[in-house]
């Protein structure tokens, strides 16, 4: 009986896991979002930026990492609109920049314009020798952005040579923030704040804890938490309810699984017998 | 896509994963082929002769589907895989070894900078493989290499614990989707 536990049809588990996000969702509960200091150290970055900053904004979302990334990305160009910063838009992925412009709506929506308060400057090729190039001389690796218009010419490039007149570094990405530090931290010294992948998360909490990244948004917990520090709630916050729902049905099927197991070997043993299963 | 949860491989869900793979190759392709033109033969029709020299170092990585000529894509992948690897290495010491070592002797001053070093330095300590490892380890001094690997276990399951919050939230982004995108009943 005891092994039973252990052998639960996965379609069945599948089941219980659809059933604990559909139901949060249909009828949410509003649990409460604590914001981490992970989190809240991204936050105090943006917030510290100095009016019309210049930060360039790596916004790598591929199609597998959306679902995390685009919230966090979403909330933290509210942010920047609110400090009237000049974004830079970049990617390393090549189905990114399209995502990134419909995200750039917050800053359309504010009436603010590509050219002058943003620049979506398009995928980047060569991986960390694209990134060595764009931090010697941003114009000319971008030599157009992602529509074709020149960016010499725009008002937005005035005055901008490599990563040395940026004020802050954004790196959001779900594939890792090695390249990121090497190349902005270490070799630029300029300040670094990264939003990744929940899956890359303990890998990189490592740069956070050295100090080699200012702040880190982990996941689609880190976009709620964002969401609620600059009071924008969005998708994010909207997810937490059947997130948590979801891992406490994870959990309650691993405490179950280890029943099993344990009740079973204890059942199998000399001193138990068997008991029939 | 989700059918092959409860059906396993079926017609709908080969034909959707080929379209995704598709799509995904083709935009792949586009930019890529937009970026070479961008980048390489614009500024060189333009006068920036010096782009030759990358632009043909980038042809020779197609000469592998000449089989006469294959032994070309060697150097091209050589100068490649070299430019990046010293990029890569100038920094790699500060930022992947000096830095990390020097914030794993941070002062002792909170519990949370005593279970890191304490917690890295049993660590390392369970990946020595000496000879005479038992000896060096014995008695008294057993519980170092055994913290170690519990703090190695601890650290898997925190990263498997992050998978499944990755995994969980693609689910609930699809389950928006179709909840809200396409039947409506959410907003």
């Amino acid at each position: 009986m005891w092994e039973k536990l252990m052998r639960i049809d996965s379609r069945i588990i599948y089941c219980l896991i659809l059933l604990g996000i559909v139901i949060p969702l249909l009828w949410p509960m509003g649990l409460p979002i604590p914001v981490s200091s992970d989190t809240r150290k991204v936050y105090d970055a943006i917030q510290a930026l100095p009016d019309s900053a210049r930060v360039l904004f790596e916004f790598a979302v591929s199609g597998g990492s959306v679902p995390e990334l685009q919230p966090q990305g979403i909330a933290i160009l509210h942010h920047l609109a609110e400090k009237h910063a000049k974004v830079y838009l970049m990617a390393l992925t090549t189905e990114a920049p399209i995502i990134a412009e419909t995200c750039m709506s917050v800053y359309r929506d504010q009436g603010l314009q590509a050219g002058i308060d943003y620049v979506n400057m398009g995928y980047l090729s060569g991986g960390e020798a694209g990134i060595a190039a764009m931090c010697d001389n941003v114009v000319k690796t971008f030599p157009a952005d992602m529509s074709g218009t020149p960016t010499a010419t725009m008002p937005i490039m005035q005055g901008v040579n490599g990563v040395d007149s940026m004020d802050l570094v954004i790196a959001m990405n779900g594939s890792g923030l090695t390249e990121w530090v090497r190349q902005i931290v270490t070799t630029y010294r300029r300040p670094l704040v990264c939003g990744v992948t929940a899956v890359m998360g303990p890998e990189n909490i490592p740069y956070l804890q050295s100090g080699q990244i200012k702040g880190l948004l982990v996941g689609l917990k880190g976009a709620a938490e964002y969401e609620m520090l600059v009071k924008k709630p969005g998708k994010g916050a909207a997810s937490m309810d059947a997130q948590s729902v979801a891992h406490l049905v994870v959990i309650g099927l691993i405490v179950l699984g280890n029943i099993g197991f344990y009740a079973a070997k204890k059942s199998r043993s000399p001193q138990g017998g068997n008991r029939g299963v | 896509m989700l059918s092959f949860v409860f059906v396993r491989e079926n017609p709908a869900y080969r034909f959707c994963q080929a379209a995704y793979l598709g799509l995904a190759t083709g935009n792949a392709i586009v930019v890529g082929y937009q970026n070479a033109v961008k980048l390489g033969f614009k500024p060189l029709a333009q006068g920036q002769w010096s782009l030759i020299i990358p632009i043909l170092i980038g042809l020779l990585m197609y000469t592998r589907f000449i089989p006469s000529l294959a032994w070309l894509n060697r150097y091209g992948m050589a100068i490649i895989v070299a430019s990046g690897a010293g990029l890569g290495l100038r920094a790699t010491v500060q930022a992947q070894f000096l830095d990390q070592i020097k914030a794993m002797f941070a002062p002792l001053t909170s519990v949370n900078a005593v279970i890191l070093a304490v917690g890295a330095l049993c660590v390392i300590a369970y990946f020595f493989f000496l000879k005479n490892n038992a000896d060096v380890f014995a008695g008294s001094l057993k519980f170092i290499p055994t913290f170690g690997r519990l703090v190695l276990m601890v650290s898997f399951g925190a990263t498997f614990g992050t998978t499944v919050m990755g995994r969980v939230s693609l689910l609930i982004n699809r389950v928006q989707f179709l909840m809200g995108g396409w039947l409506g009943i959410i907003k």
